[in-house]
């Protein structure tokens, strides 16, 4: 489990981007962060990741490591002189390790790239190329994967194909997930829950409860989709508001 | 094809035009030559040519490897401290800046007295080093940001952080300087050798140096001739070498 405890954060000389922000994260659970852009989504997925220091607060990730944490970035930021596979490899080369040939056909073929092995980045499309992103976050069995915007970059069409994406692979691995998004149906879709944050503070939760039997098709045109995605809008609304 | 067919075509044209305004406006040997004389005198003088011109390309890329050596390192050292790039760069820039026909005589007279080839070398060095140190900086520096954060996420040591990225990074930087530094290298021996002028230098530029003292203007257009095609050759090589070391990124 993921513990956020009164985390605070501001850039040196700058103005303070988080305040005092607290929320846990359950195992098994994608929790999605949601609000306007600069309320601070990215600063906290950078400061669990141990890419930036807080200013106070904590995080703690069960064995209090990043070894198992993920990260997928807006754009899939892979390398262009690696194949597929290398790329994918990166995060146990850095350490030193291999990925049993078994297991990476097992993880090429979850995220559907069988066949795009050898290819380099340049040669795939953008959304193959987000998939060799994703593969490369999970390749060091991650069993926390955060997610900045991942499929902000995709058109619409693709974006609904990667969340289906992420929940199988969610559902086949059980990972936890935390999910940074500007999109309430995106947000809806995929979480268990979501945080609404404004201006460096958590304004709001909610809980979509959506029935994870129904096809996607269904789920997205179902009223419980709909009456959760008006009840983030409300909070984001609010948040604004009490801004202004 | 038409990559080949199109400049030969060019050329073919421009010595007709060549020949023909010549023979128009009956222009003296002395000033510019028949093409059919330039290529007699090519012939003529093919073995000592050639051996001048190995002679400024043995200068040109003992320069030309001094230059990547020390502006890789050098790039390397500033991708490490910015303190230390904030005190050299200036140095370098001077360099570049100081136009290379009036350092030649000083380095002929501090280096060149008992061995005028370590000043050629240095003066060619000169003129080449710059563009890969300016390039290979900007290289280290435009490292993938998120890319970078993956590496700190991971644990990278400091040599993995450089071996595995940001060499390939700076990598098209580097290669795209060499075809600028391939030939300012060749310029800078050119020069350095016709400053040393009868001092010692035995280069392509002596050769054409002492045509033209010796009124052989067919000679001095053959020299030229052979230095143009050394150089557009140096472009071309390195631009295979691009070529062929990022296929895959393409």
């Amino acid at each position: 489990m993921l513990s956020v405890s009164k985390l605070s954060f501001a850039y040196e000389g700058g103005a303070q981007v988080l305040d005092d922000v607290s929320f846990d994260l359950n195992e098994g659970e994608i929790v999605s962060l949601l609000g306007p852009s600069g309320c601070g989504k990215s600063t906290i997925l950078r400061l669990i990741a141990g890419l930036l220091e807080p200013k106070s607060g904590s995080m703690k990730w069960q064995d209090g490591t990043t070894s198992e944490i993920g990260f997928v970035f807006q754009d899939a930021s892979l390398m262009p002189w690696a194949t597929v596979t290398e790329n994918i490899h990166l995060p146990l080369k850095l350490r030193g390790e291999e990925l049993p040939e078994g297991h990476l056909n097992r993880l090429i073929g979850y995220v559907g790239l069988s066949g795009l092995e050898t290819r380099f980045p340049q040669a795939l499309s953008g959304g193959q190329q987000m998939r060799v992103s994703i593969a490369r976050a999970l390749a060091a069995d991650a069993t926390l994967l955060l997610m900045d915007e991942p499929f902000g970059a995709l058109d619409e069409i693709l974006r609904f194909r990667m969340n289906d994406l992420m929940l199988k692979l969610k559902a086949e691995q059980g990972w936890s997930g935390l999910f940074v998004t500007h999109s309430i149906y995106e947000a809806v879709y995929l979480s268990d829950r979501i945080l609404v944050m404004d201006t460096g503070r958590i304004a709001g939760e909610a809980t979509p409860g959506l029935d994870r039997s129904l096809e996607a098709q269904d789920q997205r045109s179902s009223q419980a989709f709909l009456d959760a995605a008006r009840q983030v809008g409300a909070l984001l609304e609010a948040g604004s508001m009490a801004d202004a | 094809m038409r990559k080949v067919i199109l400049p030969t075509l060019a050329l073919m044209l421009m010595i007709l035009l060549w020949k023909f305004l010549i023979e128009l406006y009956e222009i003296p040997k002395f000033i510019l030559p028949l093409p059919e004389a330039v290529a007699a005198s090519f012939c003529e003088n093919f073995g000592s040519l050639m051996a001048a011109l190995f002679e400024t390309l043995r200068v040109t890329f003992t320069a030309l490897a001094g230059a990547i050596a020390s502006g890789v390192l050098l790039a390397l050292l500033f991708s490490l401290s910015r303190s230390f790039e904030m005190t050299v760069y200036p140095f370098a820039v001077v360099l570049q800046v100081t136009p290379i026909v009036s350092v030649a005589p000083l380095v002929l007279i501090w280096v060149g007295i008992d061995h005028v080839d370590r000043a050629l070398v240095i003066i060619a060095w000169l003129a080449a080093f710059f563009p890969i140190l300016a390039n290979m900086s900007a290289g280290l520096r435009s490292v993938d940001r998120h890319l970078d954060d993956l590496f700190t996420l991971y644990g990278a040591s400091r040599w993995q952080r450089f071996w595995r990225l940001s060499w390939p990074t700076a990598l098209p930087y580097l290669l795209a300087s060499l075809k600028v530094s391939g030939g300012l290298a060749l310029i800078g021996a050119v020069v350095a050798e016709f400053v040393a002028g009868s001092g010692g230098a035995t280069g392509l530029a002596w050769r054409i140096l002492e045509a033209g003292n010796r009124l052989q203007v067919e000679k001095m257009f053959a020299g030229l001739l052979l230095l143009s095609l050394a150089g557009v050759a140096i472009f071309y090589s390195f631009s295979a070498l691009e070529w062929f070391a990022l296929r895959k990124r393409r």
